[in-house]
């Protein structure tokens, strides 16, 4: 019964030791001469400003909320493209068919100005 | 696919536990964003018990649901987070216990 | 699949996507007019509600063209009976009344949103999927689509309180649902190995006869959870939680349009589940189903007409009372599980009553709304007088109010005879008994609106905004008011339509 965890354990402590390894060496070997402005988070190169902790204009929801809509499509094409001659010519028209109800959406959510920022 | 024989009772138990999980964050949590994660892993739960199901009668039948399923939990999040948004413009929370406009009046 | 067999089951999917292609294109209208031109902001609701009758119109006609027959089409998954079909044009004709009614507020109430037809038509294609489904995946797929266009319905009046915080809860209630129902349908999948129906009630039939102890208890610890995913969306008590809250929330044309088909929808695809995945038409295979349902049915009445007394918000007041008609179909369906098709006949046509007359209810209400009044409280004492000054809308609701308490001559009454009838012959003598004492209970709070509305006197002081007025409205309230009196009158052509669903 045990045994057969055996792969689900390799790969969890595989996991955890190159993650584990990689911090610890860094955290062994690395020299460390600390300053304010290493201490600071990183945010591509330029000066911090303000905190993280405030709070995000409504836009990036909206943004986010049709990203995850239009992301979740690929989970039906992708296995649609891998079987792409098996399915023939009904496969190629029902994703003609998906793909101009997606179409429809973009046009809507385009007119809508959900995409512009300003 | 090689089966890497885990017993399926064990990942039986391991969808019950999430389900349940998720019952009890719905009922437990005030705050709707951790009630709408709740109800996620609630679908999840079921996504993979359609999967383990799949495995053990080799039909492909459970596999194609849980994409279906996937496809309609991201359509709910959506929906979910823009009615919160709504929420959040007219009441300026997001705490269930604090929505009590529609209250019996008698 | 290949594209001539695609093409061969077309026609069978064609209602749906006639409807879904007026979804579309009303959705498209919406947006027509640029977002950023103010002065072309304002939409008139004529050609959006054109659209959408036409693409109902149109999907029921193409209804009436398919000859039923009993075997499933596509795969297995759609069925074409005479349930199917009926129950498919029964919730596009309530539909296309509803859309007319919500044409009246499109304009007012601060919405100006064309996505509410856009939304409706989408709906009423994921009801016409749940009704039509042999198959627990496409069932769910439909549920969803119908719930997800719903919860926003219910949202619609984005900047009123009432509205969002309805579409809140009932939006986390019904996901909550869903999931149950979608937990419940993979151990069902994990027992008997497959989602379809036929093939469910076929294993079904071995397992249970045997003692094959994991298995059984998996397949009726399924059903029991896809049977409470069930009563969330039927609103059966103690699953209703959401009803009262959601209708009162919503704007008004939304609440008529969901008290009706979301309900005909849900009960149509219960009846089916039940009768057709755990039993097989006329047999059951799990034979304490029936008490379950007796005691939901007796709990869902009671407590659905005892809270209506209490209530002073007639929003609220028609909340209570659809539950409590949850329950009294609910006795129609132990009919239907030990009866078969009278008692079938009985509970779709029960439906398409209460159908007409919850909507036209709902369309009077629309009607004494005001212009622009947006947090419109519709408290019964609004109701005082009204009778006098709109004589027409108050007899209209009186029809409506003794049609939901099942007083003849309305077809309330026709009606409540088929519910019961075959429950009662089938010997549930208490639970039929419970049934008539709770209409008698229902008659009280019904009747007493109509008692506002002819025997007090107006209040001095009335706001002056004008009344809600659309000839869509009038239409689809003559519709609901004569038809609610001529099926009374004249039944039998009406029973008949209903005939032979199983």
């Amino acid at each position: 019964m045990s045994e057969s965890y055996l792969p689900i354990f390799i790969l969890f402590f595989v996991t955890l030791g190159i993650g584990g390894a990689m911090l610890g060496l860094a955290y062994v070997l690395g020299p460390r001469k600390p300053s304010a402005i290493k201490e600071m988070p990183f945010e591509f190169g330029s000066p911090n400003i303000g905190t993280a902790r405030e709070r995000f204009s409504v836009k990036y929801y909206v943004t986010a909320i049709l990203f995850l809509v239009f992301d979740i499509e690929s989970v039906f094409i992708y296995p649609w493209a891998v079987l792409f001659r098996e399915l023939g010519w009904f496969g190629f028209v029902e994703m003609l068919v998906f793909v101009a109800f997606i179409l429809v959406g973009l046009v809507y959510v385009l007119r809508k100005g959900a995409l512009e920022w300003e | 696919m090689v089966p890497i024989g885990v017993p399926v009772e064990h990942v039986i138990a391991l969808a019950v536990a999430l389900f349940v999980i998720g019952v009890l964050g719905v009922l437990l949590r005030k705050s709707v964003i951790v009630m709408l994660m709740s109800v996620e892993l609630m679908l999840n739960a079921a996504n993979l018990l359609f999967v383990v199901f799949a495995e053990r009668w080799g039909v492909a039948r459970g596999q194609t649901i849980s994409f279906f399923v996937m496809a309609v939990a991201a359509a709910e999040a959506a929906v979910g987070l823009a009615i919160l948004i709504g929420v959040f413009r007219t009441h300026n929370t997001t705490d269930v216990d604090e929505l009590r406009d529609l209250l019996e009046q008698s | 699949m290949n594209i001539s067999d695609a093409l061969a089951g077309m026609p069978q999917i064609l209602p749906m996507i006639a409807v879904i292609v007026g979804g579309l294109v009303t959705m498209l209208m919406a947006v027509a007019r640029s977002h950023k031109d103010p002065e072309h902001g304002q939409l008139t609701a004529g050609p959006f509600v054109a659209v959408a009758l036409v693409s109902l119109v149109f999907a029921l006609f193409l209804l009436t063209q398919i000859e039923p027959q009993a075997k499933a089409v596509w795969g297995g998954t759609l069925a074409i009976d005479r349930l199917s079909l009926v129950g498919q044009g029964l919730i596009v004709v309530i539909a296309a009344l509803a859309i007319s009614m919500g044409a009246a507020s499109i304009t007012t109430q601060g919405i100006v949103r064309g996505e509410y037809f856009a939304l409706s038509l989408f709906c009423v294609s994921g009801m016409m999927l749940m009704v039509a489904a042999t198959e627990l995946l496409t069932f769910f797929v439909g549920l969803e689509i119908m719930s997800l266009a719903v919860y926003v319905l219910v949202g619609f009046r984005r900047s009123d309180r009432r509205s969002q915080e309805a579409a809140l809860k009932y939006f986390l209630s019904g996901a909550f649902a869903s999931a149950f129902f979608l937990f419940g349908a993979a151990m069902v999948f994990g027992a008997t190995g497959t989602t379809a129906y036929a093939g469910i009630s076929t294993s079904a039939q071995k397992l249970l006869s045997g003692t094959a102890f994991p298995m059984q208890t998996l397949l009726l610890v399924g059903a029991t959870l896809c049977v409470v995913g069930f009563a969330f969306k039927i609103a059966a008590v103690p699953f209703h939680m959401w009803a009262p809250d959601a209708y009162q929330g919503a704007p008004t044309m939304v609440t008529g349009f969901m008290a009706v088909t979301v309900k005909a929808a849900a009960f149509m695809a219960f009846l089916r589940f039940v009768l057709l995945a755990l039993g097989d038409g006329s047999t059951r295979h799990v034979p304490w189903i029936v008490d379950v349902l007796s005691l939901l049915a007796i709990v869902t009445m009671t407590l659905g007409n005892l809270s209506a007394v209490l209530q002073r918000n007639v929003k609220r007041m028609l909340a209570y009372s659809s539950i409590a008609h949850a329950g009294y179909l609910l006795v129609g369906m132990v009919g239907a599980l030990e009866r078969g098709e009278p008692a079938v006949q009985g509970l779709v046509f029960y439906l398409f009553v209460y159908g007409l007359a919850t909507l036209g209810a709902f369309g009077v209400l629309i009607a004494l709304e005001r212009k622009n009044g947006r947090h419109d409280e519709m408290l019964i004492n609004r109701f005082a007088g009204v009778g006098f000054q709109h004589p027409a809308l108050g007899v209209a609701f009186a029809v409506f109010m003794f049609a939901l308490s099942g007083i003849p001559p309305t077809a309330g009454f026709t009606g409540k005879v088929l519910l019961f009838g075959p429950a009662l012959d089938a010997g549930h003598i208490g639970l039929v008994i419970v049934a008539v004492l709770n209409s008698v209970v229902s008659v009280y709070y019904y009747l007493s609106i109509v008692v506002y509305m002819f025997m007090k006197n107006p209040p001095p002081r009335q706001s002056t905004e004008p009344r809600v007025f659309s000839p869509w409205l009038t239409g689809a309230l003559v519709v609901t008011t004569f038809g609610v009196l001529i099926v009374g009158m004249m039944p039998q052509r009406w029973i008949d339509m209903f005939a032979k669903l199983v």
